[in-house]
């Protein structure tokens, strides 16, 4: 099939031919297609496991091998896209013909550059199909309204200040106020709540008020509601809990001062492999016997095995497993990997790549190797200055006068009709680097703005004036620079129009 | 009678002689001037039928003359394209910044179905003049104007086809390499496969098609290069040292292939290629244009005045002898010899005007002089070798 396909574009289409566009892409596409598999099936969540017990997973030996095969896929079809070459060999082209064949070397390194996309995006689609946002963000509510019960973190105490010998202290109160009432600092009601990336700090906020009001209330059905709710999730994904919702509600359900010395721990066991495991929050039941090879404290049984310690909770709900994989499902709503920042990098990547592919294409070997140490030792020497000048402009005026400079060259050569001279070496400096411009001088601007603002006499005493105008300019090019790099895409295309026309005439001059 | 009629009374004398050869490159020739596609099929099916039948004589001819009328059919009602000047050089000269080597200055006119050649020993400019013509180098001074469209200078550049001596390899397949210079060219896809058949078996390249670049012979390689020339479609072809590689049956091939791709009634191109051939190169080229240290010398009469070295109608024999310069200067003397050279086991003898090939020849028999050959270069460039 393939060889049917190349054999009809090789007479209708031959830069098609040429580019091995059909069987390229077909290949690339499979290893998308794959890669996407892959991912998918290790978006595969293990219930029982949490922070402390994860299995590695093999994202990154899988991102190593799709960058591996990419490079390999890459190195395969320049062989072929090489081996012939109507450009070098002067035949008849189309003004538009090299930006044609430009914008194809960019679609296949486009696909070349995203077999981690593919993956990752695998692996956030299968996390997602866990639950709908809508279902995932129900069972969360419950998870983390239940939060509240077993153990964790209490806030900080407020601190008031005293003065002790004249001089101002600050002490933390050993209370705590809510609803005009005060209650101990490790009260229910002054607990955390475990959050999820799913929810905004206003949801958390009015969550949180919400099962503390329960409290104050005294609301004992929809907390016992609350843990059956908890419960149930628990035990669709087979995890165990040792109490049910009587059992738990007895053990830290204690109206008015919600204060209890028993607490519902968030797993079943802990190993640890040394003795330095600290007790401090322990109750013994009973005086810890000399020699003795376990102990027993409320809340714990400790166990010692040789160097091994185990730590076995007497009372305990799966809310570690539970929170570290709804905590994943939530960052794939709330954070996935392959957003627009990712999808960006990897475009100017394939962007990057491309030129270079292109500038290899239209010059030679010889020349884009020259150029590439010419470029290599211009940096050395620009930022050897720059770091002399300790200055920040040295490097981006720098290379900016380069850019200008290869530009107006260039343009010479092709109108004075004199011979290429060094023109194919400064052509492929000036394809690699004339997508920095705008860069540069958006980030001149913003430089010379947060001089002109002050800002870097702020620490010296002297305060920023945050209606300046230099000021507000800089703050708005530094909240843009996303979007600067979207409008330098267009910039670069545009370009690559322009210059894929004056390729074309720059080939038909002589070559001395 | 035109230029097609001139050459088809041509092949009919291949055809009453015979010389199925040359016969079967010509044929194909005209089934590429006509430009239609029934008759690149019929013509391929001839050659397929050919293939088969090589021993019988009768049938062949038979067809031949079949294919050839139909071919005429077709050719007699196509207007033969009218000679239009190509390229035209005033004092072209070209230097190397401090090099003491220059070139020219170089006047020169070639026509659509001329071949100019390029003679001189090596380093006296003639790949620099080549490089001139197609556009590779800039002239130092003077003038190169091409007198047909190019929208800019790429666009004139694929229509003066250079092949340097040395060629770059080809990659992959040498059939498909030349449908896709074909299709680059513009070849309608259904007739693109057609062409290139044609075109490989025009150079008898039919058994290579898939062999590749590197289990070729130089000589091969060439006439692969030529086949893509001419699927180019080139209105110069600029050709350097086509001869060197070629054993002295391939030259005459290619030479001869050369002059009837030129001089194609319907599709005339102009070619410039370069050689030490000289008597070869002579015998094809209606132009020769000697280049000694960079200056031009032409052998025939249409370059400027000021650069021509006029033949002055001596007689001038080169020949090769046993004697010695002395026995043979003292025979020649009797009949008023302007001078002998004995230039490396060949002489060459200058006699004035009065002097003609015959008395020499009379001269030797009567003298008995032993020749191993003899040759009038009178209007060879060859004199300005030995001069």
């Amino acid at each position: 099939m393939f060889k049917n396909i190349q054999k009809y574009l090789l007479i209708h289409q031959p830069l098609l031919w040429n580019l091995k566009i059909v069987p390229i892409s077909i290949v690339l596409v499979l290893f998308h297609i794959l890669f996407f598999i892959i991912g998918y099936y290790n978006g595969t969540l293990n219930f029982l496991e949490t922070e402390r017990n994860y299995s590695s997973d093999n994202e990154s030996i899988t991102i190593f091998f799709g960058i591996l095969s990419a490079i390999i896929i890459l190195i395969l079809w320049l062989v072929y896209y090489f081996k012939n070459n109507a450009f070098k060999s002067f035949y008849p082209k189309k003004n538009n013909s090299l930006f044609k064949e430009w914008l194809l070397i960019l679609v296949i390194c486009l696909l070349l550059s995203t077999f981690s996309a593919s993956f990752i995006s695998g692996k956030n689609i299968k996390i997602r199909s866990y639950f709908t946002e809508s279902e995932l963000k129900k069972r969360c509510e419950i998870i983390s309204q239940a939060s509240i019960f077993y153990e964790g973190s209490f806030q900080e105490p407020k601190e008031v200040e005293i003065k002790v010998n004249d001089t101002l202290k600050s002490v933390p109160l050993d209370y705590f106020v809510f609803q005009g009432k005060k209650y101990e600092l490790n009260s229910l009601l002054n607990k955390n709540v475990e959050s999820f990336s799913i929810f905004n700090s206003k949801e958390d906020s009015i969550r949180k008020v919400t099962v503390k009001t329960w409290l104050v209330n005294n609301e004992k059905n929809k907390v016992k509601s609350l843990f059956s709710d908890y419960l149930k999730i628990a035990k669709e994904h087979q995890l165990i809990a040792n109490v049910d919702e009587e059992k738990w509600l007895a053990l830290v359900y204690h109206y008015p001062n919600f204060v209890s010395e028993y607490k519902v721990a968030t797993y079943e066991k802990d190993d640890y492999s040394n003795y330095n495991y600290s007790n401090n929050n322990e109750v013994a039941v009973a005086a810890i016997p000399e020699n003795e090879e376990k102990f027993d404290t409320i809340n714990r049984y400790i166990k010692y095995v040789g160097e091994e310690r185990i730590v076995y909770n007497k009372y305990f709900v799966p809310a570690s497993a539970l929170n570290y994989n709804y905590s994943i499902i939530s960052e794939s709503y709330s954070n996935p990997l392959v957003n627009y920042e990712m999808l960006l990098v990897m475009f100017y990547f394939a962007l990057g790549l491309s030129i270079a592919l292109f500038s290899f294409r239209v010059t030679s070997g010889k020349s884009w190797l020259i150029a590439l140490v010419s470029v290599g030792v211009f940096n050395i020497v620009l930022g050897i200055t720059s770091a002399v000048a300790s200055s920040e402009y040295v490097y981006l005026i720098g290379v900016a006068s380069m850019i200008t400079f290869v530009f107006i060259y260039f343009l010479f050569v092709i109108y004075r009709k004199k011979g290429k001279a060094i023109s194919a070496i400064l052509l492929n400096v000036l394809l690699w680097s004339y997508g920095a411009f705008f860069p540069i001088l958006y980030f001149l601007a913003m430089i010379i703005c947060k001089s002109l603002s002050n800002y870097y006499n702020y620490n010296g005493g002297v305060t920023i004036n945050t209606e300046d105008a230099n000021y507000k300019m800089y703050r708005l090019l530094e909240d843009n620079i996303e979007y600067m790099l979207y409008v330098n895409l267009a910039i670069i295309f545009i370009m690559m129009f322009f210059f894929s026309y004056k390729i074309k005439q720059w080939k038909g001059v002589a070559e001395n | 009678m035109n230029e097609f009629e001139k050459q088809y009374q041509e092949l009919q004398g291949f055809l009453k002689f015979e010389d199925f050869s040359i016969l079967t490159k010509r044929i194909i020739d005209l089934a590429l001037d006509t430009e239609e596609i029934p008759h690149y099929k019929k013509t391929l099916d001839f050659l397929t039928w050919l293939d088969q039948n090589e021993n019988n004589t009768e049938a062949k001819k038979e067809k031949y003359q079949t294919i050839l009328s139909e071919l005429y059919a077709t050719l007699s009602k196509k207007p033969t394209a009218s000679k239009q000047i190509l390229v035209s050089t005033q004092n072209l000269e070209k230097s190397y910044g401090t090099s003491s080597f220059g070139l020219g200055p170089i006047t020169l006119e070639l026509q659509q179905g001329e071949i100019l050649g390029l003679v001189g020993e090596n380093g006296n400019g003639k790949t620099t003049l080549l490089r001139c013509l197609c556009g590779e180098l800039y002239a130092t001074n003077g003038t190169i104007n091409y007198h047909f469209e190019g929208t800019n200078q790429y666009d004139l550049r694929t229509k003066l086809v250079y092949i340097p001596q040395r060629t770059d390899t080809w990659y992959g397949s040498m059939f498909e390499n030349l449908q896709f210079t074909a299709a680059s060219y513009g070849y309608k896809p259904e007739e693109n496969e057609l062409i290139v058949e044609l075109t490989i078996a025009r150079l008898g390249l039919r058994k290579f098609r898939n062999h590749s670049w590197k289990s070729l012979s130089s000589g091969y390689k060439m006439r692969f290069e030529l086949a893509r020339m001419l699927l180019r479609k080139p209105q110069i072809l600029l050709i350097d040292e086509p001869l060197a590689n070629l054993d002295i049956l391939a030259q005459q091939t290619v030479l001869e292939d050369f002059k009837a791709i030129a001089k194609s009634p319907f599709r005339p191109i102009g070619i410039v290629l370069s050689s030490q051939q000289l008597y070869e190169v002579e015998k094809t080229s209606d132009q020769v244009i000697f280049l000694k240290h960079g200056k031009q010398k032409n052998l025939h009469e249409k370059a400027a005045a000021e650069n021509e070295i006029v033949p002055e109608n001596n007689l001038v024999i080169e020949f090769e002898s046993d004697w010695a310069q002395s026995e043979l200067g003292a025979i020649f003397e009797k009949k008023n010899m302007l001078s002998l050279q004995f230039n490396g086991g060949t002489y060459i003898v200058t006699f004035p005007e009065s002097m003609s090939v015959y008395d020499f020849m009379q001269l030797a028999i009567e003298q008995k002089i032993p020749l191993q050959y003899f040759r009038n270069i009178s209007k060879s460039t060859r004199r300005f070798f030995v001069s």
